[in-house]
């Protein structure tokens, strides 16, 4: 089978991220940036290393947020999808819906679902729901119909009932787009968390980035930033690493 | 199982043209246990056919029974199997997995091989190394080599072929169609070979069909009596391709 994660992969990596983050720490001392335009990477660091047991509580608080909301978008989306999949006639009311969920700015839900639901996690979650609902709905959908039309008459030569067909041949044929859709709501998941505590929060993320931009306290804000940052690595990384475990069948 | 059509006709309506006549009064009787080739150039309607007799089309007019019954009640009884150059294999199953998933589906009691398992149908087609194989793992060759098993294993008594090897390299070529008819002796099925390959069809077919294209026909047969293994050097074998070259250039 084909190689993967390789070192020069990783060293390709650094090659582009570390040159840019050079790039910011000289213009900052060069420019004599003053800390609340610009801080330079080396203080978000040791403001980070100073604040670690504030910065991880809030990203657990943020990273229990997106999660619970990627798992709630991830099932209604791909439920809604397997839905219309075996009832094609309720496509276009459905969409029809999804979209206006989809088109509805969620800066402005926020704020409303924080009125109604108060500072705890609910909101968050219902908001991380509804942004990453619609890329795991359309990239399901087109999994289902994207199966190979030979395999699909091969099941109906065999007399398949439609759930036999959705089970061995739609459903796995799928899981492909499936993991495309995670790779795009896995970050974005962490987004949705992030804006839902700005508008309101007890804890988390969002709430440092808030309290940390209301006093113009720079670094701080960019210690949140880094973390949110190396968190959307991660969990991108993660979906990545399971993807190759699961669709064994295909390249990537 | 026999085969039997009558006064069929198919016409495709397009959109943008006109419409195409793609089938004329096809007639067409093929009794139990009988090895049929179909040939012609291509866009002759040869799929056009296999493909209403496996009931994945129907046709404009005419009548089509398979075993006395329409395709579709057919393929309720799981009577048909349906081969073609798309191996259609599940990526996700081994070669055995995707075996079995024949005899998973409406299991189906039956003399073809249903009742033997997926390792014995694998044995069957020499596989025996592979059953826990990926296709991807396998050749083009190997993989059409499972479908075979795999057809075995849905108790199929009708084997429709459109064309099933011919993305494979000849010598592949030659051998799994000779597989195909050490398991078609073995089994008694009935077979519908379509092909372009005049000399394929000498080689395997009891009789040879020929069509020409627009609108399809079948304008002549060939019935084949030499015994086999056939020698396809030898003067019989290349009487009957010359006489079916001679068929197709005329039209």
């Amino acid at each position: 089978m084909k190689e993967r994660f390789s070192l020069s992969d990783f060293l390709l990596a650094f090659l582009i991220v570390g040159p840019a983050i050079l790039l910011w720490e000289l213009s900052v001392s060069w420019l004599n940036l003053p800390v609340y335009i610009l801080p330079a990477p080396t203080q978000v660091m040791k403001t980070l290393a100073a604040n670690l047991s504030l910065y991880s509580s809030a990203s657990l608080i943020t990273l229990e947020e997106a999660l619970a909301g990627l798992a709630l978008g991830l099932i209604a989306g791909a439920s809604t999808a397997i839905l219309l999949g075996m009832w094609p006639r309720m496509e276009r009311g459905v969409m029809t819906l999804a979209i206006l969920v989809k088109s509805t700015p969620l800066v402005a839900i926020a704020p409303l679902l924080t009125i109604w639901l108060g500072f705890g996690l609910f909101p968050k979650v219902i908001i991380t729901s509804l942004l990453t609902f619609f890329p795991v709905l359309v990239n399901v959908l087109s999994g289902l119909r994207s199966t190979d039309t030979a395999i699909l008459d091969t099941f109906r030569s065999w007399n398949a009932s439609r759930w036999e067909i959705f089970l061995h041949a739609r459903a796995p044929s799928s899981l492909p787009h499936l993991f495309a859709a995670l790779k795009v709501t896995a970050p974005l998941a962490l987004i949705g968390a992030v804006v839902a505590e700005w508008t309101g929060a007890s804890g988390g993320l969002g709430r440092i980035m808030w309290l940390a931009y209301s006093n113009l306290n720079l670094p701080f804000l960019f210690g949140a930033v880094f973390v949110l940052a190396a968190m959307g690595i991660t969990l991108y990384s993660l979906v990545l690493f399971i993807e190759r475990k699961v669709i064994f069948w295909e390249e990537t | 199982m026999n085969i039997s059509v009558a006064s069929l006709h198919h016409i495709f309506i397009q959109q943008s043209d006109q419409p195409l006549q793609a089938l004329s009064d096809i007639n067409l009787e093929i009794t139990s246990g009988e090895f049929v080739a179909l040939v012609g150039p291509s866009g002759c309607g040869k799929s056009t056919l296999l493909r209403i007799l496996a009931g994945l089309l129907i046709a404009t007019r005419g009548e089509v029974y398979l075993g006395g019954g329409t395709p579709s009640e057919a393929t309720t009884r799981k009577q048909l199997a349906w081969m073609a150059q798309n191996p259609a294999l599940l990526p996700w199953h081994t070669a055995y997995a995707n075996v079995a998933m024949a005899q998973k589906i409406n299991p189906r009691d039956h003399p073809t091989g249903a009742q033997l398992s997926p390792a014995e149908l694998l044995d069957l087609v020499n596989l025996e190394e592979f059953k826990g194989a990926y296709p991807f793992t396998l050749s083009g060759g190997m993989q059409q080599r499972v479908v075979l098993a795999r057809t075995l294993a849905s108790g199929a008594e009708i084997w429709l072929m459109d064309e099933p090897f011919t993305a494979l390299d000849e010598l592949t070529r030659e051998s799994l169609a000779l597989e195909v008819l050490r398991l078609w002796q073995r089994f008694q099925t009935t077979v519908l070979w379509v092909t372009h390959s005049i000399h394929e069809s000498v080689r395997l077919a009891d009789r040879v069909l020929v069509m020409s294209p627009r609108p399809g026909r079948i304008f002549a047969q060939h019935t084949i009596p030499l015994p086999r293994p056939r020698d396809d050097t030898s003067a019989e074998f290349q009487k009957h391709v010359r006489a079916i070259r001679e068929d197709l250039s005329q039209r």
